[in-house]
């Protein structure tokens, strides 16, 4: 389970497993990049680059949580985005949180 | 350089500032119809950017939704930028492009959870990153899901 909230509602914290994160460094090929220096002209979205990074975010949540499952949690709390161009034509995509191990309130 | 090779040089940036004016204010134009539709069909999903559920909410379920967007400015409001960059003072043409990334960005998201069925957003957080020759502006949150209560007689 994923949140970017400090706590699960109608669940109970039992451990903190501590931090855990996935990043990736995504780069596109001449041809988008070509594509995005023509639709810069008229501007507008760069569907092309849209799509990339929410892979790129998609891998970077998987990576995390591949860490997490490994520490034995079944949660990672207070999830945070990062994205920075590293160089040019090159973005790294970072997420992290603080992995838990939750169990339903009540039980 | 001769005068045509200046002439052409000077003739094919006019011509780019031009094209990028009347195609991007006509996109723009396009855009804000669309957001503003969007927008008030989504308006029945609550969003928040505190971390607390709204009052006697009871969440069976969350998950982190998130919408982004990647939106470049027309060589109009390029030049108009540079230009303003000059004498400083407020970027127009740079506000109303920011405000449209965002807003696309928090319609994404919303679209999102209610595709699965949640009818609540909080704890939304923004991000925004200058990547290639565009900005990247992304949006995130927890959405949650209202337990039903006919399912949980006596009540926890």
């Amino acid at each position: 389970m994923l949140t970017n909230l400090d706590h699960l509602p109608g669940w109970r914290i039992r451990e903190h497993k501590g931090l855990v994160q996935g990043s990736t460094v995504q780069s596109k090929h001449i041809g988008r990049d070509i594509f995005a220096s023509l639709k810069n002209i008229v501007g507008g979205e760069l569907k092309g680059y849209t799509e990339l990074l929410e892979d790129a975010r998609n891998e970077a949540l998987r990576r995390m949580m591949e860490q997490a499952r490994a520490s034995g949690a079944n949660a990672v709390l207070n999830i945070r985005f990062g994205t920075s161009t590293i160089t040019p034509g090159a973005a790294e995509i970072l997420a992290y949180g603080t992995a838990v191990v939750v169990e339903q309130e009540g039980a | 350089m001769g005068g045509l090779e200046v002439a052409l040089f000077f003739g094919a940036s006019t011509a780019l500032v031009v094209i990028g004016l009347i195609a991007g204010t006509f996109n723009e134009r396009r855009h804000y119809r669309s957001i503003k539709r969007r927008e008030e069909a989504f308006r029945a999903l609550l969003i928040h950017s505190g971390e607390t559920l709204p009052e006697g909410y009871d969440a069976a379920e969350v998950k982190l939704v998130s919408g982004a967007t990647v939106i470049a400015e027309d060589r109009f409001k390029a030049l108009l930028a540079s230009i303003r960059n000059i004498f400083g003072g407020r970027m127009r043409s740079y506000e109303s492009l920011l405000d449209r990334g965002r807003r696309e960005a928090v319609l994404r998201m919303k679209e999102s959870a209610s595709r699965d069925g949640f009818s609540v957003i909080v704890n939304t957080r923004f991000e925004t990153a200058r990547i290639a020759q565009g900005v990247e502006i992304l949006a995130y949150g927890t959405a949650a899901k209202q337990r039903e209560r006919a399912l949980s007689p006596g009540g926890v």
